[in-house]
Protein backbone atom coordinates (compact mmCIF):
# COMPACT_ATOMS: atom_id res chain seq x y z
CA UNK A 1 0.00 0.00 0.00
CA UNK A 2 3.20 2.24 0.86
CA UNK A 3 4.03 1.37 -2.99
CA UNK A 4 0.74 2.99 -4.08
CA UNK A 5 0.53 5.81 -2.11
CA UNK A 6 4.33 6.80 -2.93
CA UNK A 7 3.25 6.50 -6.82
CA UNK A 8 -0.24 8.23 -6.28
CA UNK A 9 2.40 11.45 -4.83
CA UNK A 10 4.83 11.46 -7.10
CA UNK A 11 1.64 11.27 -10.01
CA UNK A 12 0.61 14.17 -8.28
CA UNK A 13 3.21 16.20 -9.45
CA UNK A 14 2.81 15.52 -12.78
CA UNK A 15 -0.90 15.69 -12.71
CA UNK A 16 -0.73 19.12 -10.92
CA UNK A 17 1.74 20.75 -13.38
CA UNK A 18 -0.78 21.08 -16.14
CA UNK A 19 -3.80 20.79 -14.40
CA UNK A 20 -5.87 23.56 -16.41
CA UNK A 21 -4.65 21.95 -20.23
CA UNK A 22 -6.17 18.31 -19.30
CA UNK A 23 -9.28 20.16 -17.88
CA UNK A 24 -9.32 22.27 -21.44
CA UNK A 25 -8.85 18.50 -22.73
CA UNK A 26 -10.98 17.08 -21.36
CA UNK A 27 -14.01 19.66 -22.33
CA UNK A 28 -12.72 19.24 -26.01
CA UNK A 29 -12.57 15.74 -26.03
CA UNK A 30 -16.31 16.12 -24.56
CA UNK A 31 -17.00 18.13 -27.77
CA UNK A 32 -15.41 15.91 -30.50
CA UNK A 33 -16.90 13.16 -28.22
CA UNK A 34 -20.21 14.48 -29.29
CA UNK A 35 -20.18 15.13 -32.40
CA UNK A 36 -18.72 11.90 -33.26
CA UNK A 37 -21.87 9.95 -31.43
CA UNK A 38 -24.38 11.63 -33.24
CA UNK A 39 -23.81 9.00 -36.09
CA UNK A 40 -24.10 5.88 -33.31
CA UNK A 41 -27.57 5.75 -34.31
CA UNK A 42 -26.75 5.32 -38.31
CA UNK A 43 -24.02 2.71 -36.88
CA UNK A 44 -26.95 0.86 -35.14
CA UNK A 45 -29.44 0.96 -38.19
CA UNK A 46 -26.37 0.13 -40.97
CA UNK A 47 -23.69 -1.35 -39.64
CA UNK A 48 -21.36 1.35 -40.52
CA UNK A 49 -18.58 -0.38 -40.15
CA UNK A 50 -15.88 2.68 -39.88
CA UNK A 51 -17.67 3.50 -36.97
CA UNK A 52 -16.15 0.91 -34.72
CA UNK A 53 -12.83 2.09 -36.39
CA UNK A 54 -12.96 5.81 -35.26
CA UNK A 55 -14.49 4.73 -31.74
CA UNK A 56 -11.45 2.83 -31.14
CA UNK A 57 -9.32 5.33 -31.98
CA UNK A 58 -11.23 7.82 -29.88
CA UNK A 59 -11.55 5.55 -26.47
CA UNK A 60 -8.04 3.99 -26.60
CA UNK A 61 -5.51 6.42 -28.52
CA UNK A 62 -6.98 10.11 -27.75
CA UNK A 63 -6.75 9.97 -24.43
CA UNK A 64 -2.94 9.25 -24.28
CA UNK A 65 -2.68 11.69 -27.15
CA UNK A 66 -4.25 14.38 -25.04
CA UNK A 67 -1.19 14.15 -22.56
CA UNK A 68 1.02 17.41 -22.99
CA UNK A 69 3.76 16.64 -24.82
CA UNK A 70 6.16 17.15 -22.66
CA UNK A 71 5.36 14.23 -20.46
CA UNK A 72 5.28 11.99 -23.36
CA UNK A 73 7.21 9.53 -25.10
CA UNK A 74 10.61 11.18 -26.57
CA UNK A 75 13.57 10.58 -28.59
CA UNK A 76 16.32 11.18 -26.53
CA UNK A 77 20.57 10.50 -27.17
CA UNK A 78 20.67 8.10 -30.52
CA UNK A 79 17.77 5.48 -30.50
CA UNK A 80 16.64 5.75 -27.13
CA UNK A 81 13.00 6.37 -26.69
CA UNK A 82 12.01 7.35 -22.70
CA UNK A 83 9.47 9.27 -21.05
CA UNK A 84 11.27 12.00 -18.95
CA UNK A 85 9.41 11.01 -15.98
CA UNK A 86 10.85 7.77 -16.42
CA UNK A 87 14.83 8.93 -16.69
CA UNK A 88 13.82 11.05 -13.68
CA UNK A 89 12.29 8.82 -10.55
CA UNK A 90 15.49 6.61 -11.58
CA UNK A 91 18.24 9.27 -11.03
CA UNK A 92 15.94 9.81 -7.33
CA UNK A 93 15.66 6.83 -5.08
CA UNK A 94 12.31 5.86 -6.32
CA UNK A 95 12.13 2.31 -6.53
CA UNK A 96 11.28 0.65 -9.54
CA UNK A 97 8.10 -0.53 -8.72
CA UNK A 98 6.61 2.72 -7.35
CA UNK A 99 7.81 4.35 -10.88
CA UNK A 100 5.58 1.42 -12.61
CA UNK A 101 2.50 2.56 -10.53
CA UNK A 102 3.17 6.18 -11.23
CA UNK A 103 3.04 6.04 -14.33
CA UNK A 104 0.10 3.45 -13.91
CA UNK A 105 -1.96 5.87 -12.26
CA UNK A 106 -1.64 8.61 -14.71
CA UNK A 107 -2.25 6.69 -17.41
CA UNK A 108 -5.45 6.07 -15.54
CA UNK A 109 -6.29 9.74 -14.90
CA UNK A 110 -5.80 10.31 -18.34
CA UNK A 111 -8.00 7.49 -19.70
CA UNK A 112 -10.77 6.69 -17.94
CA UNK A 113 -12.10 9.54 -17.15
CA UNK A 114 -12.32 10.58 -21.01
CA UNK A 115 -13.51 7.06 -21.74
CA UNK A 116 -16.52 6.86 -18.99
CA UNK A 117 -17.54 10.12 -20.86
CA UNK A 118 -17.88 8.69 -23.81
CA UNK A 119 -19.98 6.19 -22.70
CA UNK A 120 -22.20 8.12 -20.82
CA UNK A 121 -22.21 10.30 -23.82
CA UNK A 122 -23.37 7.55 -26.32
CA UNK A 123 -26.04 6.83 -23.33
CA UNK A 124 -27.47 10.97 -23.81
CA UNK A 125 -26.62 11.33 -27.43
CA UNK A 126 -28.49 8.08 -28.78
CA UNK A 127 -31.90 7.13 -28.61
CA UNK A 128 -31.45 3.49 -30.33
CA UNK A 129 -29.09 2.82 -27.92
CA UNK A 130 -31.11 4.16 -24.65
CA UNK A 131 -34.22 1.73 -26.38
CA UNK A 132 -32.03 -1.18 -26.47
CA UNK A 133 -30.08 -1.13 -23.21
CA UNK A 134 -31.02 -1.48 -19.68
CA UNK A 135 -29.13 -0.78 -16.46
CA UNK A 136 -27.88 -4.07 -16.06
CA UNK A 137 -26.58 -4.60 -19.48
CA UNK A 138 -25.40 -1.05 -19.39
CA UNK A 139 -23.64 -1.72 -16.57
CA UNK A 140 -21.95 -4.75 -18.27
CA UNK A 141 -21.19 -2.96 -21.89
CA UNK A 142 -19.41 -0.35 -19.92
CA UNK A 143 -17.19 -3.14 -17.74
CA UNK A 144 -16.52 -4.51 -21.23
CA UNK A 145 -15.31 -1.73 -22.87
CA UNK A 146 -13.21 -0.85 -19.77
CA UNK A 147 -11.60 -4.01 -19.40
CA UNK A 148 -11.02 -2.91 -23.48
CA UNK A 149 -9.11 -0.18 -22.33
CA UNK A 150 -6.67 -2.17 -19.62
CA UNK A 151 -5.63 -4.97 -21.69
CA UNK A 152 -5.48 -2.72 -24.85
CA UNK A 153 -4.91 0.87 -23.56
CA UNK A 154 -2.59 0.14 -20.90
CA UNK A 155 -0.15 -1.45 -23.73
CA UNK A 156 0.58 2.80 -23.85
CA UNK A 157 1.19 2.86 -20.52
CA UNK A 158 3.98 -0.36 -20.44
CA UNK A 159 5.23 0.89 -23.36
CA UNK A 160 6.52 4.42 -21.17
CA UNK A 161 9.73 2.00 -19.84
CA UNK A 162 11.24 3.59 -23.02
CA UNK A 163 13.67 1.35 -24.70
CA UNK A 164 16.63 1.57 -27.40
CA UNK A 165 14.67 1.35 -30.85
CA UNK A 166 15.88 1.88 -34.33
CA UNK A 167 13.48 4.11 -36.52
CA UNK A 168 13.10 1.85 -39.04
CA UNK A 169 12.11 -1.36 -36.38
CA UNK A 170 9.63 1.20 -35.18
CA UNK A 171 8.09 2.34 -38.44
CA UNK A 172 8.15 -1.22 -39.52
CA UNK A 173 5.86 -2.15 -36.11
CA UNK A 174 3.80 0.14 -36.64
CA UNK A 175 2.81 -0.90 -40.00
CA UNK A 176 2.61 -4.24 -38.84
CA UNK A 177 0.16 -3.14 -36.08
CA UNK A 178 -2.19 -1.25 -38.53
CA UNK A 179 -2.10 -4.13 -40.73
CA UNK A 180 -3.16 -6.85 -37.59
CA UNK A 181 -5.38 -3.90 -37.11
CA UNK A 182 -7.15 -4.09 -40.32
CA UNK A 183 -6.83 -7.81 -40.98
CA UNK A 184 -8.29 -8.79 -37.20
CA UNK A 185 -11.29 -6.12 -38.11
CA UNK A 186 -12.12 -7.20 -41.09
CA UNK A 187 -12.18 -10.81 -40.25
CA UNK A 188 -14.86 -9.86 -37.19
CA UNK A 189 -16.72 -7.88 -39.82
CA UNK A 190 -16.66 -11.23 -41.87
CA UNK A 191 -17.11 -13.88 -38.69
CA UNK A 192 -19.67 -11.62 -36.20
CA UNK A 193 -21.37 -9.99 -39.21
CA UNK A 194 -21.56 -6.76 -37.06
CA UNK A 195 -19.62 -4.24 -35.93
CA UNK A 196 -17.59 -4.55 -32.32
CA UNK A 197 -19.51 -2.53 -30.13
CA UNK A 198 -22.75 -3.82 -31.61
CA UNK A 199 -21.22 -7.26 -30.70
CA UNK A 200 -20.46 -5.86 -27.19
CA UNK A 201 -23.70 -4.33 -26.89
CA UNK A 202 -24.79 -8.39 -27.64
CA UNK A 203 -22.73 -9.48 -24.92
CA UNK A 204 -23.86 -6.89 -22.41
CA UNK A 205 -27.60 -7.63 -23.24
CA UNK A 206 -27.33 -11.58 -23.19
CA UNK A 207 -25.05 -12.51 -20.80
CA UNK A 208 -24.93 -9.41 -18.14
CA UNK A 209 -23.24 -11.06 -15.42
CA UNK A 210 -21.07 -13.29 -16.96
CA UNK A 211 -19.71 -9.96 -19.04
CA UNK A 212 -19.01 -8.53 -15.91
CA UNK A 213 -17.44 -11.40 -14.03
CA UNK A 214 -15.03 -11.87 -17.60
CA UNK A 215 -14.29 -8.29 -18.10
CA UNK A 216 -13.36 -7.33 -14.36
CA UNK A 217 -10.70 -10.60 -14.62
CA UNK A 218 -9.30 -9.14 -17.84
CA UNK A 219 -9.29 -5.66 -15.94
CA UNK A 220 -7.38 -7.35 -12.64
CA UNK A 221 -5.41 -9.55 -15.08
CA UNK A 222 -4.43 -6.74 -17.27
CA UNK A 223 -3.37 -4.48 -14.92
CA UNK A 224 -0.84 -6.55 -13.14
CA UNK A 225 0.21 -7.84 -16.57
CA UNK A 226 1.27 -4.52 -17.52
CA UNK A 227 2.69 -3.75 -14.60
CA UNK A 228 4.88 -6.25 -14.80
CA UNK A 229 5.96 -6.11 -18.50
CA UNK A 230 6.61 -2.15 -17.77
CA UNK A 231 8.96 -3.46 -14.82
CA UNK A 232 10.93 -5.56 -16.96
CA UNK A 233 11.24 -3.47 -19.66
CA UNK A 234 12.97 -0.49 -17.35
CA UNK A 235 14.85 -3.11 -15.98
CA UNK A 236 16.13 -4.27 -19.84
CA UNK A 237 16.45 -0.58 -20.98
CA UNK A 238 19.78 1.31 -21.34
CA UNK A 239 19.03 4.90 -20.66
CA UNK A 240 22.75 6.06 -22.14
CA UNK B 1 37.65 1.47 5.97
CA UNK B 2 35.28 -0.62 3.19
CA UNK B 3 34.95 1.32 -0.09
CA UNK B 4 31.77 2.89 -0.43
CA UNK B 5 31.64 2.21 -3.94
CA UNK B 6 33.18 -0.53 -5.37
CA UNK B 7 33.40 -0.81 -9.41
CA UNK B 8 34.88 -4.12 -10.80
CA UNK B 9 35.77 -5.15 -14.82
CA UNK B 10 32.83 -3.30 -15.49
CA UNK B 11 32.21 -3.54 -19.55
CA UNK B 12 29.74 -1.90 -21.93
CA UNK B 13 29.25 -2.42 -25.33
CA UNK B 14 27.49 0.12 -27.37
CA UNK B 15 26.47 -0.04 -31.21
CA UNK B 16 30.33 2.09 -32.14
CA UNK B 17 32.13 2.43 -28.64
CA UNK B 18 33.34 -0.55 -25.89
CA UNK B 19 33.78 0.92 -22.13
CA UNK B 20 35.74 -0.93 -20.13
CA UNK B 21 37.01 -3.01 -18.28
CA UNK B 22 37.07 -0.65 -15.83
CA UNK B 23 37.73 -0.66 -12.52
CA UNK B 24 37.90 1.45 -9.96
CA UNK B 25 37.09 1.91 -5.88
CA UNK B 26 35.65 4.93 -4.36
CA UNK B 27 36.68 5.40 -0.17
CA UNK B 28 34.66 7.88 2.22
CA UNK B 29 36.57 11.45 2.40
CA UNK B 30 37.86 11.43 -0.83
CA UNK B 31 36.81 13.46 -4.32
CA UNK B 32 37.66 11.75 -7.55
CA UNK B 33 37.54 13.41 -10.69
CA UNK B 34 36.86 11.70 -13.74
CA UNK B 35 39.13 12.69 -16.44
CA UNK B 36 38.76 11.65 -19.99
CA UNK B 37 38.26 13.48 -23.46
CA UNK B 38 34.78 13.40 -25.12
CA UNK B 39 33.55 10.36 -25.61
CA UNK B 40 35.95 8.61 -23.17
CA UNK B 41 32.55 6.85 -21.37
CA UNK B 42 32.53 9.03 -18.36
CA UNK B 43 29.27 10.01 -18.00
CA UNK B 44 28.29 6.23 -19.12
CA UNK B 45 30.21 4.74 -16.16
CA UNK B 46 28.51 7.66 -13.89
CA UNK B 47 25.31 6.18 -15.44
CA UNK B 48 25.72 2.63 -14.59
CA UNK B 49 26.84 3.24 -11.30
CA UNK B 50 23.60 4.80 -11.62
CA UNK B 51 21.73 1.52 -12.31
CA UNK B 52 20.47 4.03 -15.66
CA UNK B 53 21.41 0.67 -18.09
CA UNK B 54 23.00 -2.59 -17.65
CA UNK B 55 26.82 -3.74 -17.20
CA UNK B 56 27.22 -6.44 -20.42
CA UNK B 57 30.27 -7.54 -17.96
CA UNK B 58 31.83 -6.89 -14.24
CA UNK B 59 29.95 -5.82 -11.35
CA UNK B 60 29.35 -2.73 -9.31
CA UNK B 61 28.71 -2.35 -5.50
CA UNK B 62 27.91 0.50 -4.07
CA UNK B 63 27.82 0.41 -0.13
CA UNK B 64 27.93 -3.66 -0.80
CA UNK B 65 25.32 -4.11 -2.60
CA UNK B 66 24.72 -4.74 -6.19
CA UNK B 67 23.17 -1.60 -7.92
CA UNK B 68 21.07 -4.49 -10.50
CA UNK B 69 19.87 -5.77 -7.90
CA UNK B 70 16.80 -5.79 -6.20
CA UNK B 71 17.40 -3.93 -3.11
CA UNK B 72 17.33 -0.25 -4.50
CA UNK B 73 17.98 0.88 -0.82
CA UNK B 74 21.11 2.29 -1.97
CA UNK B 75 20.04 5.37 -3.88
CA UNK B 76 19.47 6.78 -1.02
CA UNK B 77 22.98 7.28 -0.10
CA UNK B 78 23.90 8.39 -3.93
CA UNK B 79 22.73 11.44 -4.95
CA UNK B 80 23.51 12.23 -8.68
CA UNK B 81 23.50 14.94 -10.47
CA UNK B 82 23.81 14.21 -14.74
CA UNK B 83 25.41 16.58 -17.32
CA UNK B 84 21.39 16.77 -19.14
CA UNK B 85 18.83 16.85 -16.75
CA UNK B 86 15.73 15.46 -18.00
CA UNK B 87 12.22 15.58 -16.81
CA UNK B 88 12.25 18.78 -14.83
CA UNK B 89 11.29 20.90 -17.76
CA UNK B 90 7.97 21.46 -16.65
CA UNK B 91 8.31 22.15 -13.17
CA UNK B 92 9.26 25.00 -11.07
CA UNK B 93 12.14 25.10 -8.63
CA UNK B 94 9.34 25.45 -5.69
CA UNK B 95 7.91 22.22 -6.64
CA UNK B 96 11.38 20.42 -7.82
CA UNK B 97 12.62 21.23 -4.19
CA UNK B 98 9.08 19.91 -2.68
CA UNK B 99 9.53 16.35 -4.77
CA UNK B 100 13.40 16.14 -4.37
CA UNK B 101 13.48 17.28 -0.55
CA UNK B 102 10.92 14.79 0.68
CA UNK B 103 12.83 11.73 -0.82
CA UNK B 104 15.85 11.92 1.40
CA UNK B 105 15.66 11.79 5.12
CA UNK B 106 18.81 14.27 5.66
CA UNK B 107 17.42 17.14 3.56
CA UNK B 108 19.19 20.08 4.35
CA UNK B 109 16.41 22.89 4.25
CA UNK B 110 19.01 25.91 5.25
CA UNK B 111 21.89 24.65 3.10
CA UNK B 112 19.06 24.61 0.16
CA UNK B 113 17.60 28.13 1.17
CA UNK B 114 21.59 29.52 1.61
CA UNK B 115 22.37 28.31 -2.18
CA UNK B 116 19.20 29.78 -3.62
CA UNK B 117 20.24 33.10 -2.29
CA UNK B 118 23.46 32.95 -3.09
CA UNK B 119 23.33 32.00 -6.61
CA UNK B 120 19.97 34.18 -6.89
CA UNK B 121 17.71 31.20 -8.66
CA UNK B 122 14.67 32.16 -8.93
CA UNK B 123 12.33 29.46 -7.65
CA UNK B 124 9.03 30.17 -9.28
CA UNK B 125 10.20 29.77 -13.25
CA UNK B 126 9.61 26.87 -14.85
CA UNK B 127 12.84 24.54 -14.98
CA UNK B 128 12.33 24.67 -18.77
CA UNK B 129 12.74 28.44 -19.20
CA UNK B 130 15.92 28.82 -17.09
CA UNK B 131 19.12 29.67 -19.14
CA UNK B 132 21.59 26.77 -18.55
CA UNK B 133 23.77 28.35 -16.26
CA UNK B 134 20.54 29.16 -13.63
CA UNK B 135 19.66 25.36 -14.65
CA UNK B 136 22.68 24.51 -13.10
CA UNK B 137 23.00 26.69 -10.09
CA UNK B 138 19.37 25.14 -9.22
CA UNK B 139 20.45 21.88 -10.04
CA UNK B 140 23.38 21.61 -7.80
CA UNK B 141 21.12 23.59 -5.19
CA UNK B 142 18.83 20.59 -5.47
CA UNK B 143 21.96 17.81 -5.00
CA UNK B 144 24.15 19.24 -1.95
CA UNK B 145 21.82 19.37 0.32
CA UNK B 146 20.12 16.10 0.03
CA UNK B 147 22.71 14.76 2.54
CA UNK B 148 23.91 11.69 0.90
CA UNK B 149 27.03 9.78 1.82
CA UNK B 150 28.05 9.91 -2.27
CA UNK B 151 27.68 13.01 -4.86
CA UNK B 152 28.11 12.21 -8.52
CA UNK B 153 28.41 15.45 -10.32
CA UNK B 154 28.56 15.22 -14.18
CA UNK B 155 29.95 18.52 -15.21
CA UNK B 156 28.44 20.28 -12.65
CA UNK B 157 29.68 23.95 -13.58
CA UNK B 158 30.38 23.78 -17.46
CA UNK B 159 27.63 26.74 -17.44
CA UNK B 160 28.85 28.34 -14.03
CA UNK B 161 29.97 31.88 -14.22
CA UNK B 162 33.47 32.90 -12.28
CA UNK B 163 31.67 34.06 -9.40
CA UNK B 164 28.95 31.01 -9.17
CA UNK B 165 31.51 28.73 -9.84
CA UNK B 166 33.84 30.13 -6.90
CA UNK B 167 31.00 29.64 -4.80
CA UNK B 168 30.01 26.28 -5.34
CA UNK B 169 33.69 24.89 -5.23
CA UNK B 170 33.21 26.55 -1.47
CA UNK B 171 30.39 24.92 -0.98
CA UNK B 172 31.80 21.71 -2.07
CA UNK B 173 34.46 21.93 0.38
CA UNK B 174 32.58 23.05 3.11
CA UNK B 175 29.80 20.16 2.71
CA UNK B 176 32.85 17.36 2.52
CA UNK B 177 34.36 18.92 5.62
CA UNK B 178 30.98 18.69 7.55
CA UNK B 179 30.73 15.01 7.71
CA UNK B 180 32.31 11.96 5.73
CA UNK B 181 31.53 11.69 2.44
CA UNK B 182 32.45 11.26 -1.17
CA UNK B 183 32.31 13.34 -4.85
CA UNK B 184 32.77 12.30 -7.99
CA UNK B 185 33.06 14.65 -10.31
CA UNK B 186 33.88 14.63 -13.98
CA UNK B 187 34.63 18.05 -15.56
CA UNK B 188 36.84 19.18 -18.51
CA UNK B 189 37.91 22.62 -16.25
CA UNK B 190 41.24 21.48 -14.69
CA UNK B 191 41.10 24.03 -12.53
CA UNK B 192 37.64 22.31 -10.52
CA UNK B 193 40.24 19.62 -10.37
CA UNK B 194 43.36 21.17 -9.41
CA UNK B 195 41.02 22.67 -6.27
CA UNK B 196 39.20 19.91 -5.49
CA UNK B 197 40.12 16.56 -6.25
CA UNK B 198 42.44 14.08 -4.24
CA UNK B 199 42.20 11.46 -6.99
CA UNK B 200 42.24 11.43 -10.58
CA UNK B 201 41.06 8.67 -12.71
CA UNK B 202 41.71 9.01 -16.58
CA UNK B 203 40.04 7.53 -19.07
CA UNK B 204 40.32 7.61 -23.29
CA UNK B 205 38.38 5.79 -25.84
CA UNK B 206 36.99 3.42 -22.94
CA UNK B 207 39.84 2.21 -21.32
CA UNK B 208 41.40 3.27 -17.87
CA UNK B 209 44.44 5.02 -18.65
CA UNK B 210 44.81 5.09 -14.79
CA UNK B 211 43.88 6.01 -10.90
CA UNK B 212 45.97 8.40 -10.03
CA UNK B 213 46.70 10.26 -6.77
CA UNK B 214 46.67 14.17 -7.82
CA UNK B 215 49.46 15.37 -5.59
CA UNK B 216 51.59 12.50 -6.58
CA UNK B 217 50.66 12.94 -9.91
CA UNK B 218 51.84 16.50 -10.20
CA UNK B 219 55.45 15.39 -8.58
CA UNK B 220 55.89 12.34 -10.95
CA UNK B 221 56.19 14.79 -13.78
CA UNK B 222 58.70 17.63 -14.26
CA UNK B 223 60.30 19.46 -17.44
CA UNK B 224 64.13 20.35 -17.60
CA UNK B 225 65.62 22.68 -19.93
CA UNK B 226 69.30 20.86 -20.45
CA UNK B 227 72.66 22.27 -22.00
CA UNK B 228 72.74 19.96 -24.65
CA UNK B 229 70.30 17.01 -26.12
CA UNK B 230 70.83 13.58 -24.59
CA UNK B 231 71.12 10.88 -27.70
CA UNK B 232 69.42 8.50 -25.94
CA UNK B 233 66.14 8.04 -24.50
CA UNK B 234 66.34 9.17 -21.22
CA UNK B 235 64.11 7.31 -18.51
CA UNK B 236 60.83 8.55 -17.95
CA UNK B 237 60.52 10.25 -20.89
CA UNK B 238 56.81 11.77 -22.13
CA UNK B 239 58.06 14.21 -24.40
CA UNK B 240 61.05 16.19 -26.54
CA UNK B 241 61.11 19.71 -27.78
CA UNK B 242 64.67 21.07 -28.83
CA UNK B 243 66.72 21.46 -25.26
CA UNK B 244 63.31 20.91 -22.94
CA UNK B 245 62.30 17.77 -22.13
CA UNK B 246 59.43 15.99 -19.95
CA UNK B 247 59.88 13.01 -17.74
CA UNK B 248 57.43 11.51 -16.04
CA UNK B 249 60.21 9.29 -13.68
CA UNK B 250 62.06 12.64 -12.23
CA UNK B 251 64.57 10.54 -9.84
CA UNK B 252 65.70 8.54 -12.85
CA UNK B 253 65.85 11.40 -15.27
CA UNK B 254 68.09 13.23 -12.73
CA UNK B 255 70.41 10.39 -12.18
CA UNK B 256 70.60 9.65 -15.59
CA UNK B 257 71.69 13.73 -16.27
CA UNK B 258 74.54 12.99 -13.54
CA UNK B 259 75.67 10.04 -14.92
CA UNK B 260 76.07 11.67 -18.49
CA UNK B 261 77.01 15.25 -17.12
CA UNK B 262 74.28 16.75 -18.61
CA UNK B 263 73.30 20.69 -17.32
CA UNK B 264 69.89 21.17 -16.15
CA UNK B 265 69.91 24.72 -17.02
CA UNK B 266 66.29 24.70 -14.95
CA UNK B 267 63.73 22.80 -13.93
CA UNK B 268 60.00 22.98 -13.12
CA UNK B 269 57.06 20.99 -12.45
CA UNK B 270 54.16 20.29 -15.07
CA UNK B 271 50.62 22.23 -14.57
CA UNK B 272 47.62 19.56 -14.12
CA UNK B 273 46.34 20.54 -17.74
CA UNK B 274 50.25 19.74 -19.26
CA UNK B 275 49.84 16.14 -17.60
CA UNK B 276 46.11 15.29 -18.60
CA UNK B 277 47.14 16.41 -21.92
CA UNK B 278 50.16 13.59 -21.90
CA UNK B 279 47.99 11.22 -20.22
CA UNK B 280 45.66 11.55 -22.91
CA UNK B 281 47.64 11.63 -26.04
Amino acid sequence: MHTWKQAAWLAGFELKARMKRSLLMLAFYTIVGFIFLTSFDNYLADNFYAFDLLFLLLFIMFPAWMKPKIFQMQKMDGDLWAVPAVIMLQQLPVPKAVIVKSRFIIHSVYSFPYQLMLLVMLLVVSPGFREMITPLSYTAFVTIWLAVSVALGFAMAASEAGGTFETKLLAKSMIYLVLGIAVFYAAFQWLAEEGLIYWTIGLAQNWPLLSIGVSLLVIYAGWNYWQRVMKKDIEKADFL
Amino acid sequence: MPSWIEINALQKNMDDFQLGPISLTIEPGTITGLVGNNGSGKSTLLKLVMNLANADAGTIEVFGETVAGKDESWKQKLAFQPQKIIGWDAYTGTTLKEMISSLYGEWDEALFEQMVRLFDIPLDKRFGKMSQGMQQKLSLALALPRNTEVLILDEPTAFLDIPSKRHFMDLLIDWMDAKERAVIITSHQTDDLRKLADYLFVMRDGKAIGHFEKEALLESYRRYWLDGVPGDSVPGEVSRDRQQLVSEDPAAAEHYFAVQNITVIDHAALDLEEIIDLLLK
